[in-house]
């Protein structure tokens, strides 16, 4: 089952303004599988997404959901199958946490009629397994970060979809929150074969988690595979042009990366006191 | 804040009741002082529910062919325009967003003005063509004004509130020159952009309840989407919501109502600012609580200010538009100014 192809992206190109922000990408993403994009700022990693979740509306014959074609579905059937989390909602808004995780079952209620038992019970459910169940009446305005984060999170598996695409979920979170959502994320992927794509900027978080990691630069994708194989020295320094060096984790092994200043004097100098 | 079922029906209820009992005390006031009582008693004699002597048959034609289709115009333009308020206010996510403070108003005004002034007075399967080209006015502006203000897919407060103004500001000089253009038909125009409801006759007020009826039923059944298009536009379609069909069909019917409001009343400010705003702050932001509580209130402040409107210097009459925009722009203000608290803590 794991080989099964859950997402598959076919020469996808997208210009905006005469800027060319993907090239040609081509990639396949295997189902119940955890994948951290990764790149510099302005590779297009936040693009790709988009195009996946089709906010921006895809070609096609471009991207494939198991098999079908992404242009061809409508609005709520592709809802069924792919969720979606942006990095913040409007913070504007006032509504409790409840009732945001209720709208991720949208395209299950037709317009005429109001939720169903059914609805409520999987809304309360998506709370419970992302640890948001005590503050289900709380405004999401007075949530922290990290909270309200998780309760978009579930809102994206209250959809019941089988790929969960997430935009730098951990970007504004202190460590404590980080490791809280990514331990969920990595819970919702091994418990219940959820495919995660997930854009990340730190690669620790990324090598820790992830199954395949995705490396972008330039819009193109420069490498794709398993964190040992991808994260090494020569291709953080081609991709972000910076010394690392890299040990092992003394827990569990995996890979530890820590990025090196450009003033090799300067750490010189903190050497010798 | 979040209010249970019973209370919000209770609250419903109390508003219903209040927006009757104001309706009778409009038929009540005016330069021939009948008392409330009278009110009712005509109203039942009339439906020949219970049998009155003759003294009160000039009062019948007072509150039936004057009064009460005054006060019914004013509470259907309240509905009608807060309905409006309150849908721009989640579209635009911005609570400053009010038909009149975005131009839509002024933009229906000057549709008119033109068919006014062009003479192309002709009624075309029921609709006149003056409330036609009020409405292209109304549905042309509220474009113009959003697509300036635009930035990527979110006009921020202070942009559409300055292409509101400025749209405004320019299409009142428009207006005023057609007037000075065309001197014959200054009396009608002054009429559109002042804002009046003394034209008040059955006709004008079925025209309403034709408009803002169904619309508000259309509105309703859209109350999910309207939801989580508030939450962000982004997460709404990646949900399945057609973000830009719900909101060119909100366009349209907003602009229907307010192009319907203006023609029969002219320009009324701020009437859409208010009560959406204090409805969301009392019931919360869902659609489906605060649409209901918003017509209902709308209407009542609508009356209110009618009242206030014929009362305080009676027998003279205040232009329902100053009554409005003397409670409309202190709140506009208050608005801007907690706002601006927001941004520095």
């Amino acid at each position: 089952m794991k080989d099964e192809i859950a997402l598959e992206i076919k020469n996808l190109n997208y210009t905006a303004l005469s800027n060319e922000i993907l090239k040609n990408i081509s990639c396949n993403f295997k189902k119940g599988l955890f994948y951290s994009i990764i790149g510099p700022n302005g590779s297009g990693k936040t693009t790709l997404l988009r195009h996946i979740s089709r906010n921006l509306m895809p070609r096609e014959d471009v991207i494939l959901i198991e098999g079908k074609d992404a242009a061809y579905f409508k609005g709520t059937d592709f809802a069924k199958i792919v969720s979606y989390v942006p990095q913040q909602i409007d913070s504007s808004c006032t509504f409790t946490a409840f009732d945001v995780v209720l709208m991720g079952r949208y395209p299950y209620i037709k317009r005429f009629e109001g939720e169903k038992k059914k609805d409520v019970d999987i809304a309360l459910w998506a709370m419970k397994v992302t640890n948001t169940f005590a503050i289900k009446d709380k405004n999401i305005n007075f949530l922290s970060g990290g909270e309200r984060q998780r309760v978009i999170i579930a809102r994206a598996i209250a959809q019941q979809g089988k790929i969960l695409l997430l935009d730098e979920p951990t970007s504004h979170l202190d460590i404590h929150h980080q490791i809280e959502i990514m331990d969920t994320l990595k819970q919702l992927n091994i418990n219940y074969g959820i495919t995660v794509l997930c854009v990340l900027h730190d690669l620790n978080t990324a090598c820790e988690y992830s199954d395949y990691i995705v490396v972008m630069k330039d819009g193109k994708i420069e490498n794709m595979g398993k964190p040992q194989d991808v994260l090494n020295e020569k291709i953080i320094k081609n991709v972000y042009g910076i010394d690392v060096s890299i040990i092992k984790n003394p827990v569990n092994g995996n890979f530890h990366i820590i990025p090196q200043s450009n003033l090799k004097s300067y750490s010189k100098c903190i050497g010798s006191i | 804040m979040v209010i249970d079922k019973s209370r919000y029906r209770f609250i419903v209820f109390i508003s219903f009741v209040v927006l009757i009992v104001l309706i009778a005390f409009a038929a009540a006031i005016g330069t021939v002082k009948i008392s409330v009582l009278d009110v009712l008693k005509t109203v039942l004699s009339r439906f020949k529910i219970i049998n009155e002597n003759e003294f009160l048959k000039t009062n019948e034609i007072i509150i039936f062919n004057i009064r009460l289709p005054r006060a019914f115009l004013a509470c259907f333009i309240g509905m009608g325009l807060s309905m409006v308020g309150l849908v721009y206010q989640g579209i635009f996510k911005n609570p400053m967003a009010d038909p009149f403070v975005l131009g839509t108003s002024s933009g229906s005004a000057l549709g008119a003005s033109i068919a006014i002034v062009l003479g192309i007075e002709k009624t075309f399967l029921g609709l006149s063509s003056i409330a036609a080209c009020a409405f292209t006015g109304a549905v042309l502006t509220t474009l113009v004004v959003y697509n300036i203000a635009k930035v990527g897919n979110r006009a921020s407060n202070t942009n559409l509130l300055l292409s509101g103004v400025a749209m405004n500001f320019f299409l009142s000089s428009i207006i005023s020159f057609i007037m000075v253009l065309d001197r014959n038909q200054v009396e009608k125009i002054v009429f559109w952009t002042l804002g009046s409801l003394a034209g008040a006759n059955y006709k004008n007020v079925m025209l309403l309840i034709l408009i803002v009826i169904p619309s508000s039923f259309i509105i309703y059944f859209f109350y999910r989407d309207l939801n989580i298009i508030a939450t962000g536009e982004e997460t709404a379609s990646s949900l399945g919501v057609e973000v830009e069909k719900v909101k060119n069909l909100m366009f349209i019917i907003s602009s229907l109502i307010v192009a319907t409001c203006v023609s029969v009343s002219g320009i009324i400010g701020f009437v859409g600012l208010i009560m959406p705003h204090i409805v969301k702050i009392i019931i919360g932001p869902d659609y489906k609580k605060a649409l209901p509580l918003t017509l209902l209130w709308g209407a009542i402040f609508m009356v209110l200010c009618d009242i206030l409107s014929r009362s305080i210097l009676s027998p003279a009459e205040i232009p329902i538009g100053v009554i409005t925009s003397f409670f409309g722009a202190p709140y506009f203000i208050y608005l801007l100014y907690k706002d601006k608290k927001k941004v520095i803590s």
